[in-house]
């Protein structure tokens, strides 16, 4: 059993909740929490984090940031985050279609402006895939 | 004495200025509950990051990153004023004027050039101060990425040498009632040995790191350096709605004494008056039944 922190620059999205099992997105794939782990920093990947207490699961979208693991208290730094619950699926798809026409259109793209589209469609895929783990 | 048609006037003219009072504070009482809430959600995450970077900087041996370098020679300092574009916000403005005062004055061997946000500030030390850029955003809170272009330039002025330290003042938050003027030094990040000790002594082990300490630190050392300035100002923001908050409901209490007090002047002016105008007509009534 350890606790958790989720925090973004807008608000603490999660904060001192225990769990049992945390699995979370970095950058060079994911890793699995379970208690009594060593101590980590590592960055963070766009990706679902899946929290575990008990038999109940809850999934939330992360995007860059870094993870600190200490004892039994883990803090996640997130851009942005969201619930699973407030992810709004057709709204996630509609960006999803943008940043691919954007990505695979004519018009040239800069590097900057490639990285953004790029970022928008890891986002837009995470939270698709959320929003089926939410509806199963 | 003041005549009955000049009271009325003056309490016409009070009352209007009590619905611009009123209103204002409403407004500002909207606009501090949201600003309250960005910075509040802001805090925790920004002394997170603070926190980890400085432990993890202070337990990697050998660790180096420009915005750590101190540079005792030079005496050249940036130094950013967070103010308002808009008065009537009680002491808000003019503590932070006072601050830089003070500062300036006991920091005399430091040779430093002023920037604003906000326009208040330039208004009243513009002149006493040497100044440098002023700063506006496109709407009235600006966005993340504005303050990072801001803090971009003040750091590539650090990194090439042109200044030795970066300051910024602001108004830090602490309730709608209260905030108290900050000189914060963001740049170079000092870390004194004490601390330092302090902080090795209670972390005895190391980290596992992904990728690697120093690529983990080069990525989030600049984030906390911008994270700071957008700190401030956002703590400037709730600050400045907050102040305003309680000068305007101080300004309606005080219209709302003035009428009554001119209202009760009035009426006693009024009733006086009837009271002559009485007394004529009795007194002419007398004479006439003489």
């Amino acid at each position: 059993m350890f606790t958790l922190d989720l925090l973004t620059p807008n608000g603490a999205i999660v904060k001192n909740v225990e769990c049992d099992e945390v699995l979370i997105p970095t950058c060079r794939g994911e890793i699995n929490i379970l208690p009594d782990h060593t101590h980590v920093l590592t960055t963070l990947g766009t990706g679902i984090l899946t929290v575990r207490k008990g038999e109940t699961k809850k999934y939330y979208s992360i995007t860059h940031g870094t993870c600190k693991i200490l004892g039994d208290k883990i803090s996640i730094l997130s851009s942005t985050s969201e619930t699973a619950d407030k992810i709004d699926i057709d709204r996630a798809k509609r960006a999803l279609e943008k940043a691919e026409k954007k990505l695979k259109g004519e018009e040239s793209l800069t590097e900057v402006e490639m990285i953004k589209f790029q970022r928008k469609l890891e986002r837009a895929k995470t939270r698709i895939e959320i929003g089926y783990l939410r509806g199963a | 004495m003041a005549n009955i048609k000049d009271l009325k006037k003056r309490i016409k003219s009070t009352k209007s200025t009590l619905k611009i009072t009123s209103a204002m504070k409403l407004v500002s009482a909207a606009k501090l509950s949201k600003a309250q809430g960005r910075i509040l959600g802001l805090r925790p995450y920004s002394s997170e990051l603070s926190e980890t970077v400085r432990v993890v900087s202070a337990i990697t041996k050998g660790y180096e990153h420009e915005y750590f370098k101190e540079n005792e020679e030079n005496n050249r300092a940036h130094m950013l004023v967070i103010s308002s574009d808009k008065g009537l916000c009680g002491a808000y403005n003019s503590q932070i004027v006072k601050t830089v005062r003070k500062f300036v004055d006991e920091n005399q061997d430091l040779d430093i050039k002023v920037h604003y946000i906000g326009k208040k500030a330039k208004e009243v030390i513009g002149n006493k101060v040497n100044v440098g850029k002023t700063f506006t955003f496109e709407k009235a809170d600006p966005s993340f990425d504005e303050i990072r272009k801001i803090a971009m330039e003040f750091a590539e002025g650090f990194t090439t040498g042109e200044v030795g330290k970066v300051f910024v003042v602001y108004n830090s938050f602490e309730s709608a009632m209260a905030c108290h003027p900050t000189v914060e030094q963001v740049l170079p990040f000092s870390l004194p040995t004490e601390v330092k000790k302090e902080i090795m002594d209670k972390y005895p082990f190391d980290f596992k790191y992904e990728p690697t300490a120093v690529e983990i630190l080069d990525t989030m050392v600049p984030e906390v350096y911008i994270n700071s300035l957008f700190t401030a100002m956002l703590d400037s923001l709730a600050s400045e709605h907050g102040m305003r908050m309680v000068a305007m409901e101080n300004a309606t209490k005080n219209c709302q004494d003035m009428i009554r007090k001119l209202t009760l002047k009035m009426n006693k002016l009024r009733q006086a008056a009837i009271t002559t105008e009485l007394i004529e007509v009795v007194s002419g009534a007398e004479s006439l039944n003489g």
